[in-house]
């Protein structure tokens, strides 16, 4: 895949990327209340994503999972603590980072195409390279042939695809998910879990990936991460040790997948206890 | 229901029976009569009613119950319309009102996508200038008509100005409408894709305030059209508005009515070419009825 950064640029990226993949330092936040006090969501959060690591971040509502990955894409400031990804201390959206929402975000009045081209229009890439790439993309995500369609043509699982490949199209080194299979009914969302893992699996991005579908975190991820809420504390560290390539779809009845899973879950309950 | 459909696709090809494909299609053919049937029964109940209007005038006038002084007579104003449109003198003032209305409606537009869209941009030029548009606005813009006459003369600058002065509100809170109703979440998906600032606004804002634009539009040219013909009709020499003025101080019915009908015609005229650019612009939206 060519890399659409300037190649100085990626090579530094690429030597940083060796070394750190996202870096969460003591991350502390708060919200303000209504009666005018904080609300403290994030207490002293620290953790690693190794370079090309699959993080699942599990939690109740409130946890504060989405405010860490917020903060890892930059359209937060921590109160105290930092954020770095790929080295890079994040102030501001890193153009080598890719976001995927539980909403596809699509633009209602761009084709599916010009869809996937946005990011690429953003990072001013030329025309007819931008609608290879974008052709390329929804290729991959099974979409060829509606690239023409509008997303009010088109079902909710083929505008997250269509999310999917606009994503994936600017290459990013570093992958951060919000639920981004929320939406979706069951089936679909199977589907879609085994088609992102098998892009996935080929290049290996650092994921960051929030959900509250702990079958999906233990499915897709190779490391679970289980928060307490409220305010928000790492409570386990879950390494989920099962082999690649892997089926979302499959994996449902292995022993070893239900054994982890039973664990995550347990945890999950514990930190809740805890909480109160 | 994936099994239930099999079941009665197999059922179908043991019995014999007329298949599903085919009885859809009997529906469908049978639905579009039903849809043209009605189409022309709107048609002829609208001539009815049309009609159920004009007759009784007509005949009220012919049989002395009507004074035609006041009221006309529907043929009165057909021979006004025949004699003045073809040919006559009329041409010349559907033309003056036709361009200040467009001219108005053009200068009043663009300022006021451009007033909403600056202060959408900056919160702070919004908030100085919010107590000024607000008594603009809220004044009864026909009562700045007279002033307009003594700043751009009797002629066709004053009507210009007095339907600038509406247009401009209508488009400026419409397209400040459409940028607060944006969906926030299509600008935080595009800045964390990487959108500047500069592109938020050409990518996602303006174009995503396009719909509530049209809608202001929509209102706006009808708007632009009342606005000259007040204005015509305060102080003019030439326009549909000063026509109406004459022939309402000249007890010429048929001319005054005749004359709104003209106005109402351009109206629509107006409307359809809004409403076909909208149609034109907006193409993604109407596929979901496809």
């Amino acid at each position: 895949m060519t890399r659409l950064a300037s190649e100085k640029t990626a090579a530094a990226d690429a030597a940083t990327r060796t070394t750190a993949g996202i870096c969460i330092d003591s991350l502390g936040h708060a919200f303000p209340t209504k009666d005018g006090g904080a609300m403290l969501a994030l207490d002293n959060v620290s953790f690693e994503v190794p370079n090309g690591q699959f993080l699942a971040v599990v939690g109740a509502s409130g946890c504060g999972k989405t405010t860490i990955l917020n903060m890892a894409a930059g359209l937060i400031r921590p109160v105290s603590g930092s954020v770095k990804v790929g080295g890079e201390e994040v102030v501001k959206p890193l153009r080598d980072t890719g976001y995927m929402f539980a909403r596809d975000g699509l633009l209602p009045w761009r084709s599916a195409l010009k869809n996937v081209e946005v990011g690429l229009e953003h990072r001013g890439v030329p025309k007819e390279q931008r609608r290879t790439r974008a052709l390329h993309m929804l290729d991959v995500v099974g979409l060829s042939g509606f690239g023409d369609s509008y997303p009010a043509q088109l079902s909710q699982g083929m505008r997250q695809r269509v999310a999917i490949a606009r994503t994936l199209a600017i290459n990013p080194g570093t992958l951060l998910m919000d639920e981004p299979f929320a939406a979706l009914d069951a089936q679909t969302k199977i589907a879609l879990q085994g088609e992102f893992l098998k892009i996935w699996e080929k290049d290996r991005k650092t994921v960051m990936f929030v959900t509250h579908d702990l079958a999906e975190a233990v499915s897709m991820a190779d490391r679970v991460l289980v928060l307490t809420s409220r305010p928000g504390r790492i409570h386990a560290d879950i390494t989920i040790d099962l082999p690649r390539p892997r089926d979302p779809g499959e994996i449902r009845f292995d022993k070893h997948y239900l054994h982890l899973l039973d664990g995550v879950w347990q945890s999950l309950k514990e930190a809740e206890a805890r909480a109160g | 229901m994936s099994m239930a459909m099999d079941m009665t696709v197999s059922n179908n090809r043991d019995t014999g029976v007329v298949s599903v494909k085919d009885k859809l299609a009997q529906q469908i053919t049978r639905e579009r009569s039903t849809r043209r049937r009605r189409t022309i029964n709107v048609a002829i109940m609208r001539f009815a009613l049309l009609a159920a209007l004009l007759v009784p005038w007509q005949l009220g006038v012919e049989y002395g119950l009507i004074n035609p002084l006041f009221f006309s007579s529907p043929l009165a104003i057909f021979n006004f319309l025949v004699r003045e449109l073809g040919g006559g003198t009329i041409w010349p003032h559907v033309l003056v009102t036709v361009r200040e209305a467009l001219l108005g409606f053009l200068i009043g537009a663009a300022a006021g996508v451009a007033a909403g869209i600056l202060r959408m941009q900056f919160p702070l030029f919004g908030d100085v200038t919010n107590p000024f548009l607000t008594i603009l606005n809220v004044l009864p813009r026909v009562a700045l008509a007279p002033m307009f006459v003594l700043w751009f003369g009797i002629g066709e600058g004053s009507k210009i100005a007095l339907s600038v002065s509406l247009v401009f509100f209508i488009l400026m809170l419409s397209t400040e409408a459409g940028i607060k109703s944006l969906d926030r979440e299509l600008i935080v998906t595009q800045r964390a894709l990487g959108a500047t600032r500069t592109q938020l606004f050409w990518k996602v804002m303006l174009p995503g305030a396009v719909p509530a634009m049209f809608s202001g539009m929509r209102l706006g040219v009808v708007y632009s059209l009342l606005a000259v013909v007040v204005g015509e009709m305060i102080a003019s020499q030439m326009g549909l508005g000063q026509r109406i003025a004459f022939y309402a101080a000249s007890f010429q019915g048929d001319g005054l009515l005749g004359t709104i009908l003209i106005l109402a015609a351009i109206g629509l005229l107006f409307n359809v070419v809004v409403v076909n650019a909208e149609a034109k612009l907006m193409h993604w939206r109407l596929h979901d009825d496809d």
